[in-house]
């Protein structure tokens, strides 16, 4: 336990570091907050509804929905681990008595930590600023499974992230394919906008994958558009990509250590 | 005269040059080229995607037709697509500030900013450019133009796209030259990209008096691809003409200026 405390505090430590890039992503997402208040505000200047919300439904999704993103977000680990893999730093978690898997998973946490403070804080404040014009939730239940939600949601991108890092055991270079991933990942999770304005079929298509769950999933429960008990199937749903997600990267993970040729040996 | 046409043709060359070494390096990984390409490509097709649905419920968004919109749209794709093209958002800069590799640019008998710029280029984002034109292509076809006055105004149009391309370069370039104080490059990169990102929808979204001062004076996003699109729209509005040429003169001047100044702060990690 002790060893990936030690991890946890490396990574925050590091994070400390670089500090200029909390900072730098920190004011791009107010840009990105008020872009989105701004635009749907537009939207609502001619019309009263859009696909069954309301502007105060619409804001409250944009607030809780980056709240729950901030909370969420693993900031592209995927890049992290098809480094270790292109670049042979592989080789030394190999060597050391720990797993590579679990060591990528708590160097996460104490990566986004940081990042996860000061982005929940922005986001309290512009709820702060915004409250008039939002929905609220009051039943404790509801709120206590939402935020269960919230935590497995950060595991499914985490390893979902580490899923499409472990790509690089077959591919020369991945960053293509790591920005494309980021972009779907936002799109089928609701970061962009709530999935009920895809087309009908696409949005249940994508209630069977798992990006719904991390942000569209529990926004809907905060809302009020879904109940309780969908919000504990959400969470059974969720508990079941998480370990079919772990099961595959086992698989994948195995596949690849052989065809890996460890650059710098 | 001679002179000036003789430099012009060896920037125009090392440009050359060096979109070539780009393309070379890009295609020794030709599916991450293809796989970066169809990236871009899905990232153009939920911008306009995001303007289909939205005009799905309504006519007009701030006052812009179905139409009007998908050619402010178009018009940022373009200059969007010109910006990785040629400079891939002067992410060369950033990352040899980073990687303490600078040196070895600013040693060249070359205007150390244009080579800065141009060392890299996203070959596969010209894609960008290519969709930008079909867009641009089907906004017009769904815009009334009578013949005479549309040359004039696409005339005019491509002018003003110019001067965009100078605005948002500035801005690029003054933005990117803050890593010399902080040598990281990754938070820069987020400002910048919501920033530019604001000019993909006509400006008069933002009806905040204080939020449309912002854009227009201070950051001039309404520059980039509204007003473009209103010139062609509308026809010649001397006012916005020469305001547009003004803030590309001064931004384009006043980011040399700083990079300048920032160069002097760069303190290598590799001499």
């Amino acid at each position: 336990m002790r060893k990936y405390l030690f991890l946890i505090k490396t990574a925050w430590q590091r994070q400390l570091v670089y500090r200029a890039t909390v900072y730098g992503y920190r004011l791009g997402n107010i840009f990105d907050v008020l872009f989105q208040v701004t635009i749907w505000t537009a939207v609502y200047k001619s019309t009263s509804v859009v696909y069954g919300y309301n502007y105060n439904e619409m804001i409250t999704y944009v607030m809780i929905g980056w709240l729950i993103n901030f909370m969420t977000a693993n900031y592209g680990i995927e890049d992290v681990v098809s480094r270790n893999i292109q670049n042979g730093e592989l080789n030394v978690y190999l060597t050391r008595p720990l797993s590579y898997l679990r060591s990528i998973i708590t160097m996460s946490i104490g990566r986004t930590s940081i990042a996860l403070i000061s982005g929940v804080a922005l986001q309290l404040l512009f709820i702060f600023i915004f409250q008039n014009h939002m929905v609220a939730q009051t039943d404790l239940s509801i709120i206590l499974v939402i935020f269960i939600i919230v935590i497995l949601g950060y595991f499914v991108r985490l390893l979902l992230s580490i899923l499409f890092g472990l790509i690089a055991f077959w591919a020369t270079d991945v960053s293509g394919l790591n920005s494309f991933f980021a972009t779907f990942i936002r799109l089928l999770s609701g970061g962009y906008a709530p999935l009920s304005l895809l087309p009908a079929m696409l949005y249940k298509l994508s209630l069977f994958f798992p990006f719904a769950y991390i942000v569209f999933f529990p926004t809907q429960l905060y809302l009020g558009k879904l109940d309780l008990m969908d919000g504990i199937k959400g969470v059974g749903v969720e508990l079941l990509w998480l370990v079919l997600l772990y099961v595959i990267i086992k698989i994948v993970w195995n596949k690849g250590l052989k065809k890996y040729e460890g650059v710098g040996i | 005269m001679k002179l000036i046409a003789a430099k012009i043709i060896r920037i125009y060359r090392i440009w050359l040059m060096q979109l070539y070494s780009n393309i070379m390096r890009r295609m020794a990984y030709p599916g991450n080229f293809y796989l970066m390409a169809i990236g871009s490509l899905f990232q153009m097709f939920l911008s306009i995607a995001f303007v289909n649905i939205i005009f799905s419920f309504i006519n007009n968004l701030a006052g812009w037709s179905y139409h009007q919109a998908l050619l402010v749209v178009a018009s940022y794709m373009l200059i969007e697509g010109f910006m990785w093209g040629t400079c891939a958002y002067l992410n060369g800069l950033s990352k040899n500030i980073q990687e303490g590799t600078l040196d070895g640019l600013l040693v060249k008998p070359i205007d150390s900013q244009f080579f800065v710029s141009v060392w890299q280029s996203d070959p596969e984002d010209w894609m960008r450019v290519i969709t930008a034109i079909v867009l641009f292509t089907i906004a017009i076809k769904g815009l009334d133009f009578s013949q005479d006055k549309f040359i004039l105004n696409l005339f005019l149009y491509l002018f003003l796209l110019i001067n965009s391309y100078f605005i948002i370069y500035s801005i690029t370039l003054v933005i990117r030259s803050i890593t010399f104080w902080t040598t990281e490059g990754d938070g820069l990169w987020k400002i910048l990209e919501t920033l530019t990102r604001l000019s993909q929808y006509p400006t008069d979204i933002f009806y905040h008096s204080i939020a449309r001062f912002i854009f227009t004076a201070i950051l001039p996003l309404a520059f980039i691809s509204t007003v473009p699109a209103k010139i062609l729209i509308n026809g010649p509005d001397i006012k916005l003409i020469l305001a547009s040429t003004f803030l590309a003169i001064i931004f384009f001047i006043a980011s040399r200026k700083f990079f300048h100044y920032g160069l002097k702060h760069y303190s290598s990690a590799s001499s």
